[in-house]
Protein backbone atom coordinates (compact mmCIF):
# COMPACT_ATOMS: atom_id res chain seq x y z
CA UNK A 1 0.00 0.00 0.00
CA UNK A 2 2.79 2.42 0.89
CA UNK A 3 4.38 1.71 -2.49
CA UNK A 4 1.21 2.92 -4.15
CA UNK A 5 0.73 5.94 -1.89
CA UNK A 6 4.33 7.10 -2.12
CA UNK A 7 4.34 6.68 -5.89
CA UNK A 8 1.17 8.75 -6.10
CA UNK A 9 2.87 11.42 -3.99
CA UNK A 10 5.80 11.39 -6.41
CA UNK A 11 3.41 11.75 -9.36
CA UNK A 12 4.31 8.32 -10.69
CA UNK A 13 2.14 5.26 -11.09
CA UNK A 14 3.56 2.09 -9.59
CA UNK A 15 2.57 -1.28 -10.97
CA UNK A 16 1.87 -3.24 -7.80
CA UNK A 17 2.36 -6.53 -9.66
CA UNK A 18 6.08 -5.88 -9.09
CA UNK A 19 5.48 -6.89 -5.48
CA UNK A 20 5.01 -10.48 -6.59
CA UNK A 21 7.72 -10.30 -9.23
CA UNK A 22 5.41 -9.97 -12.19
CA UNK A 23 6.19 -6.49 -13.47
CA UNK A 24 8.53 -3.53 -13.47
CA UNK A 25 7.22 -1.36 -10.63
CA UNK A 26 7.64 1.83 -12.59
CA UNK A 27 10.03 3.37 -10.06
CA UNK A 28 13.65 4.12 -10.89
CA UNK A 29 15.89 1.04 -11.01
CA UNK A 30 12.96 -1.17 -10.00
CA UNK A 31 14.34 -4.29 -11.65
CA UNK A 32 17.73 -3.93 -9.96
CA UNK A 33 16.10 -3.26 -6.61
CA UNK A 34 13.84 -6.30 -6.94
CA UNK A 35 16.74 -8.49 -8.02
CA UNK A 36 18.73 -7.33 -4.99
CA UNK A 37 15.81 -7.98 -2.62
CA UNK A 38 15.37 -11.47 -4.05
CA UNK A 39 19.08 -12.31 -3.91
CA UNK A 40 19.39 -10.94 -0.38
CA UNK A 41 16.39 -13.02 0.68
CA UNK A 42 17.92 -16.19 -0.79
CA UNK A 43 21.47 -15.29 0.34
CA UNK A 44 22.81 -17.40 -2.50
CA UNK A 45 25.46 -17.04 -5.21
CA UNK A 46 23.42 -14.38 -7.03
CA UNK A 47 23.77 -11.86 -4.22
CA UNK A 48 27.25 -10.47 -5.07
CA UNK A 49 26.35 -9.77 -8.68
CA UNK A 50 22.98 -8.28 -7.74
CA UNK A 51 24.72 -6.02 -5.23
CA UNK A 52 27.37 -4.92 -7.73
CA UNK A 53 24.76 -4.14 -10.37
CA UNK A 54 22.70 -2.09 -7.93
CA UNK A 55 25.80 -0.33 -6.59
CA UNK A 56 26.87 0.71 -10.08
CA UNK A 57 23.42 2.10 -10.76
CA UNK A 58 22.59 3.92 -7.52
CA UNK A 59 25.80 4.26 -5.50
CA UNK A 60 27.03 3.10 -2.14
CA UNK A 61 24.65 5.02 0.11
CA UNK A 62 21.63 3.70 -1.73
CA UNK A 63 22.89 0.11 -1.59
CA UNK A 64 23.36 0.50 2.15
CA UNK A 65 19.80 1.78 2.48
CA UNK A 66 18.53 -1.07 0.31
CA UNK A 67 20.32 -3.62 2.50
CA UNK A 68 18.95 -2.18 5.72
CA UNK A 69 15.46 -2.08 4.21
CA UNK A 70 15.38 -5.73 3.18
CA UNK A 71 16.89 -6.71 6.52
CA UNK A 72 14.44 -4.82 8.68
CA UNK A 73 11.47 -6.01 6.64
CA UNK A 74 12.48 -9.60 7.10
CA UNK A 75 12.50 -8.75 10.80
CA UNK A 76 9.19 -6.88 10.65
CA UNK A 77 7.59 -9.87 8.93
CA UNK A 78 8.73 -12.08 11.82
CA UNK A 79 7.17 -9.73 14.36
CA UNK A 80 3.93 -9.45 12.40
CA UNK A 81 3.51 -13.17 11.78
CA UNK A 82 4.54 -14.45 15.20
CA UNK A 83 2.28 -11.99 17.00
CA UNK A 84 -0.64 -12.32 14.58
CA UNK A 85 -1.32 -8.62 14.60
CA UNK A 86 -4.60 -7.63 13.02
CA UNK A 87 -4.66 -5.61 9.83
CA UNK A 88 -4.73 -1.92 10.59
CA UNK A 89 -8.16 -0.33 10.32
CA UNK A 90 -7.13 2.12 7.64
CA UNK A 91 -5.56 -0.55 5.46
CA UNK A 92 -8.49 -2.94 5.21
CA UNK A 93 -10.20 -1.04 2.44
CA UNK A 94 -7.00 -0.74 0.43
CA UNK A 95 -6.16 -4.40 0.88
CA UNK A 96 -9.43 -5.56 -0.59
CA UNK A 97 -8.63 -3.76 -3.81
CA UNK A 98 -5.42 -5.56 -4.67
CA UNK A 99 -5.16 -8.71 -2.58
CA UNK A 100 -7.05 -10.90 -5.04
CA UNK A 101 -5.50 -9.21 -8.06
CA UNK A 102 -1.98 -9.94 -6.84
CA UNK A 103 -2.84 -13.35 -5.40
CA UNK A 104 -1.73 -12.35 -1.92
CA UNK A 105 -4.59 -14.36 -0.42
CA UNK A 106 -2.63 -17.52 -1.29
CA UNK A 107 -0.10 -16.64 1.42
CA UNK A 108 -0.42 -18.93 4.42
CA UNK A 109 -0.27 -15.92 6.69
CA UNK A 110 -3.46 -14.51 5.13
CA UNK A 111 -5.48 -17.05 7.08
CA UNK A 112 -3.50 -16.16 10.22
CA UNK A 113 -4.01 -12.41 9.93
CA UNK A 114 -7.01 -11.19 11.94
CA UNK A 115 -9.08 -8.61 10.16
CA UNK A 116 -8.75 -10.11 6.69
CA UNK B 1 33.73 -9.21 1.76
CA UNK B 2 32.95 -5.76 0.40
CA UNK B 3 34.05 -2.27 1.40
CA UNK B 4 30.50 -1.08 2.00
CA UNK B 5 29.85 0.45 5.40
CA UNK B 6 26.50 0.46 7.20
CA UNK B 7 24.86 3.69 8.24
CA UNK B 8 26.62 4.89 11.45
CA UNK B 9 23.32 5.38 13.30
CA UNK B 10 22.28 1.82 12.43
CA UNK B 11 25.65 0.60 13.73
CA UNK B 12 25.11 2.54 16.96
CA UNK B 13 21.68 1.01 17.51
CA UNK B 14 22.95 -2.47 16.61
CA UNK B 15 25.73 -1.99 19.18
CA UNK B 16 23.10 -1.33 21.85
CA UNK B 17 21.14 -4.41 20.76
CA UNK B 18 24.25 -6.56 20.94
CA UNK B 19 25.14 -5.18 24.37
CA UNK B 20 21.92 -6.62 25.78
CA UNK B 21 21.68 -9.79 23.75
CA UNK B 22 23.75 -11.93 26.11
CA UNK B 23 22.27 -10.54 29.31
CA UNK B 24 19.33 -12.14 31.10
CA UNK B 25 16.05 -10.85 29.71
CA UNK B 26 12.59 -10.85 31.20
CA UNK B 27 11.99 -14.56 30.63
CA UNK B 28 15.19 -16.16 29.36
CA UNK B 29 18.75 -16.36 30.65
CA UNK B 30 21.67 -14.88 28.78
CA UNK B 31 22.82 -18.35 27.76
CA UNK B 32 19.38 -19.16 26.37
CA UNK B 33 19.24 -15.90 24.42
CA UNK B 34 22.66 -16.49 22.86
CA UNK B 35 21.65 -20.06 22.06
CA UNK B 36 18.62 -18.63 20.24
CA UNK B 37 20.92 -16.33 18.24
CA UNK B 38 23.08 -19.31 17.30
CA UNK B 39 20.03 -21.22 16.06
CA UNK B 40 19.00 -18.18 14.01
CA UNK B 41 22.40 -18.29 12.30
CA UNK B 42 22.07 -22.01 11.59
CA UNK B 43 18.57 -21.64 10.17
CA UNK B 44 17.97 -21.40 6.46
CA UNK B 45 14.91 -22.09 4.35
CA UNK B 46 14.67 -25.83 3.80
CA UNK B 47 14.10 -27.35 0.37
CA UNK B 48 10.70 -28.86 -0.31
CA UNK B 49 12.02 -32.38 0.29
CA UNK B 50 13.38 -31.51 3.72
CA UNK B 51 10.52 -30.11 5.75
CA UNK B 52 11.11 -29.15 9.36
CA UNK B 53 9.62 -31.64 11.82
CA UNK B 54 6.39 -30.60 13.50
CA UNK B 55 6.96 -28.82 16.77
CA UNK B 56 4.69 -31.31 18.49
CA UNK B 57 7.09 -34.12 17.57
CA UNK B 58 10.20 -32.49 19.04
CA UNK B 59 11.54 -33.45 22.45
CA UNK B 60 11.12 -31.11 25.35
CA UNK B 61 13.91 -32.91 27.19
CA UNK B 62 17.46 -31.64 27.32
CA UNK B 63 19.90 -33.22 24.87
CA UNK B 64 23.15 -31.54 25.85
CA UNK B 65 22.30 -28.19 24.23
CA UNK B 66 21.23 -25.07 26.08
CA UNK B 67 17.85 -25.22 24.34
CA UNK B 68 15.75 -28.36 23.97
CA UNK B 69 15.03 -29.72 20.48
CA UNK B 70 11.54 -28.22 20.78
CA UNK B 71 12.88 -24.74 21.51
CA UNK B 72 15.50 -25.01 18.76
CA UNK B 73 12.75 -26.05 16.37
CA UNK B 74 10.63 -23.13 17.47
CA UNK B 75 13.47 -20.66 16.89
CA UNK B 76 14.08 -22.14 13.43
CA UNK B 77 10.39 -21.90 12.60
CA UNK B 78 10.17 -18.28 13.75
CA UNK B 79 13.31 -17.45 11.78
CA UNK B 80 12.51 -19.01 8.43
CA UNK B 81 8.78 -19.76 8.31
CA UNK B 82 6.96 -17.33 10.59
CA UNK B 83 4.16 -16.98 8.06
CA UNK B 84 3.20 -20.60 8.67
CA UNK B 85 2.42 -20.09 12.36
CA UNK B 86 -1.32 -20.39 12.88
CA UNK B 87 -3.26 -19.01 15.82
CA UNK B 88 -3.87 -22.56 17.06
CA UNK B 89 -0.15 -23.36 16.97
CA UNK B 90 0.67 -20.22 18.90
CA UNK B 91 -1.94 -21.18 21.50
CA UNK B 92 -0.12 -24.50 21.92
CA UNK B 93 3.29 -22.81 22.13
CA UNK B 94 2.04 -20.31 24.68
CA UNK B 95 0.55 -23.13 26.75
CA UNK B 96 4.03 -24.68 26.95
CA UNK B 97 6.36 -21.73 27.44
CA UNK B 98 4.12 -18.76 28.26
CA UNK B 99 3.13 -15.78 26.16
CA UNK B 100 5.85 -13.44 27.44
CA UNK B 101 8.58 -16.04 26.83
CA UNK B 102 7.25 -16.59 23.31
CA UNK B 103 7.25 -12.82 22.68
CA UNK B 104 10.81 -12.47 23.95
CA UNK B 105 11.99 -15.40 21.85
CA UNK B 106 10.43 -13.86 18.73
CA UNK B 107 11.89 -10.48 19.63
CA UNK B 108 15.40 -11.89 20.04
CA UNK B 109 15.06 -13.60 16.66
CA UNK B 110 13.77 -10.40 15.06
CA UNK B 111 16.72 -8.38 16.40
CA UNK B 112 19.36 -10.89 15.31
CA UNK B 113 17.78 -11.29 11.87
CA UNK B 114 17.75 -7.52 11.29
CA UNK B 115 21.42 -7.08 12.21
CA UNK B 116 22.71 -10.23 10.53
CA UNK B 117 20.66 -9.93 7.37
CA UNK B 118 21.90 -6.40 6.76
CA UNK B 119 25.50 -7.55 7.08
CA UNK B 120 24.89 -10.47 4.72
CA UNK B 121 23.14 -8.25 2.18
CA UNK B 122 26.12 -5.89 2.19
CA UNK B 123 28.60 -8.74 1.89
CA UNK B 124 30.07 -8.12 5.34
CA UNK B 125 31.10 -10.57 8.05
CA UNK B 126 28.52 -11.21 10.76
CA UNK B 127 29.25 -9.70 14.17
CA UNK B 128 30.59 -12.05 16.79
CA UNK B 129 27.85 -12.96 19.21
CA UNK B 130 28.41 -11.49 22.68
CA UNK B 131 29.20 -13.80 25.57
CA UNK B 132 26.34 -15.03 27.68
CA UNK B 133 26.25 -13.26 31.02
CA UNK B 134 25.20 -14.95 34.27
CA UNK B 135 22.02 -14.19 36.12
CA UNK B 136 18.35 -14.99 36.06
CA UNK B 137 15.53 -13.39 34.07
CA UNK B 138 13.63 -10.76 36.05
CA UNK B 139 10.17 -12.17 35.13
CA UNK B 140 8.47 -8.78 35.13
CA UNK B 141 5.59 -8.46 32.72
CA UNK B 142 5.01 -5.14 30.94
CA UNK B 143 1.91 -3.26 32.05
CA UNK B 144 -0.95 -2.28 29.78
CA UNK B 145 -1.08 -5.51 27.77
CA UNK B 146 -4.47 -6.51 26.35
CA UNK B 147 -6.06 -8.86 23.85
CA UNK B 148 -6.41 -6.76 20.70
CA UNK B 149 -7.20 -9.68 18.42
CA UNK B 150 -3.69 -10.99 17.77
CA UNK B 151 -2.11 -14.28 18.78
CA UNK B 152 -0.66 -12.78 21.96
CA UNK B 153 -1.46 -9.78 24.18
CA UNK B 154 0.08 -6.45 23.25
CA UNK B 155 -0.26 -2.82 24.26
CA UNK B 156 -3.88 -1.81 24.28
CA UNK B 157 -3.19 1.61 22.83
CA UNK B 158 -1.30 1.94 19.55
CA UNK B 159 0.21 5.15 18.24
CA UNK B 160 0.86 3.86 14.76
CA UNK B 161 0.60 0.73 12.63
CA UNK B 162 -0.20 -2.41 14.59
CA UNK B 163 3.26 -3.84 13.90
CA UNK B 164 4.65 -1.18 16.25
CA UNK B 165 3.02 -2.98 19.18
CA UNK B 166 3.35 -6.52 17.83
CA UNK B 167 5.89 -7.85 20.35
CA UNK B 168 5.37 -5.23 23.05
CA UNK B 169 4.87 -8.08 25.52
CA UNK B 170 8.64 -8.54 25.22
CA UNK B 171 9.18 -5.21 26.97
CA UNK B 172 12.74 -3.90 26.64
CA UNK B 173 13.55 -6.31 23.81
CA UNK B 174 10.63 -4.92 21.85
CA UNK B 175 11.83 -1.38 22.53
CA UNK B 176 15.31 -2.21 21.23
CA UNK B 177 13.85 -3.88 18.17
CA UNK B 178 11.75 -0.77 17.51
CA UNK B 179 14.93 1.30 17.64
CA UNK B 180 16.28 -0.90 14.85
CA UNK B 181 13.08 -0.28 12.89
CA UNK B 182 13.48 3.46 13.44
CA UNK B 183 17.14 3.47 12.40
CA UNK B 184 16.81 1.13 9.44
CA UNK B 185 13.48 2.24 8.00
CA UNK B 186 10.96 4.62 9.47
CA UNK B 187 13.07 7.42 10.95
CA UNK B 188 11.16 10.59 11.66
CA UNK B 189 9.54 10.51 8.21
CA UNK B 190 7.30 7.47 8.27
CA UNK B 191 4.17 9.52 7.68
CA UNK B 192 5.79 11.48 4.84
CA UNK B 193 5.22 9.93 1.42
CA UNK B 194 8.11 11.85 -0.14
CA UNK B 195 11.60 11.34 1.31
CA UNK B 196 13.88 14.02 -0.05
CA UNK B 197 17.00 13.52 2.06
CA UNK B 198 17.53 9.77 1.79
CA UNK B 199 19.64 7.85 -0.69
CA UNK B 200 16.57 6.04 -2.02
CA UNK B 201 13.18 7.55 -2.77
CA UNK B 202 10.17 6.42 -0.72
CA UNK B 203 8.74 4.35 -3.61
CA UNK B 204 12.11 2.60 -4.03
CA UNK B 205 12.23 1.76 -0.32
CA UNK B 206 8.61 0.56 -0.37
CA UNK B 207 9.30 -1.62 -3.41
CA UNK B 208 12.14 -3.33 -1.51
CA UNK B 209 9.87 -3.65 1.54
CA UNK B 210 6.93 -5.07 -0.38
CA UNK B 211 9.04 -7.47 -2.45
CA UNK B 212 10.75 -8.78 0.70
CA UNK B 213 7.41 -9.20 2.47
CA UNK B 214 6.00 -11.07 -0.52
CA UNK B 215 8.99 -13.42 -0.56
CA UNK B 216 8.35 -14.03 3.13
CA UNK B 217 4.66 -14.56 2.33
CA UNK B 218 3.83 -12.02 5.00
CA UNK B 219 0.23 -11.00 4.38
CA UNK B 220 0.22 -8.16 6.91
Amino acid sequence: MLLGLSSDAADTEADLHAVVGEADAGVAHANLLSAFAEAAWRRDHTLPSARVALREAVGDAAVVEAAQTVAIFRSLNIAADTSGIPLDEGWRGFAGDFVADLGLDRFRSAANTPGY
Amino acid sequence: MTDLRPNPFVVEVADSVWAELGRPGAQWTGAERIAMAEVVRQSAPRPLWDRAPALADLSREGDGHVLSPYLRGLVERVTVEPSSLSADEVVAIVAEIGDAAYAELASVVAQVVAVDHQAAALGLALRDLPPAEPGQPHRRRPEGMADVGGHIPMTEVSDGPNVRRSLSLAGADHDRWMMLVFAMYSGHQFNEMVWADRALTRPQVELLAARTSALNECFY
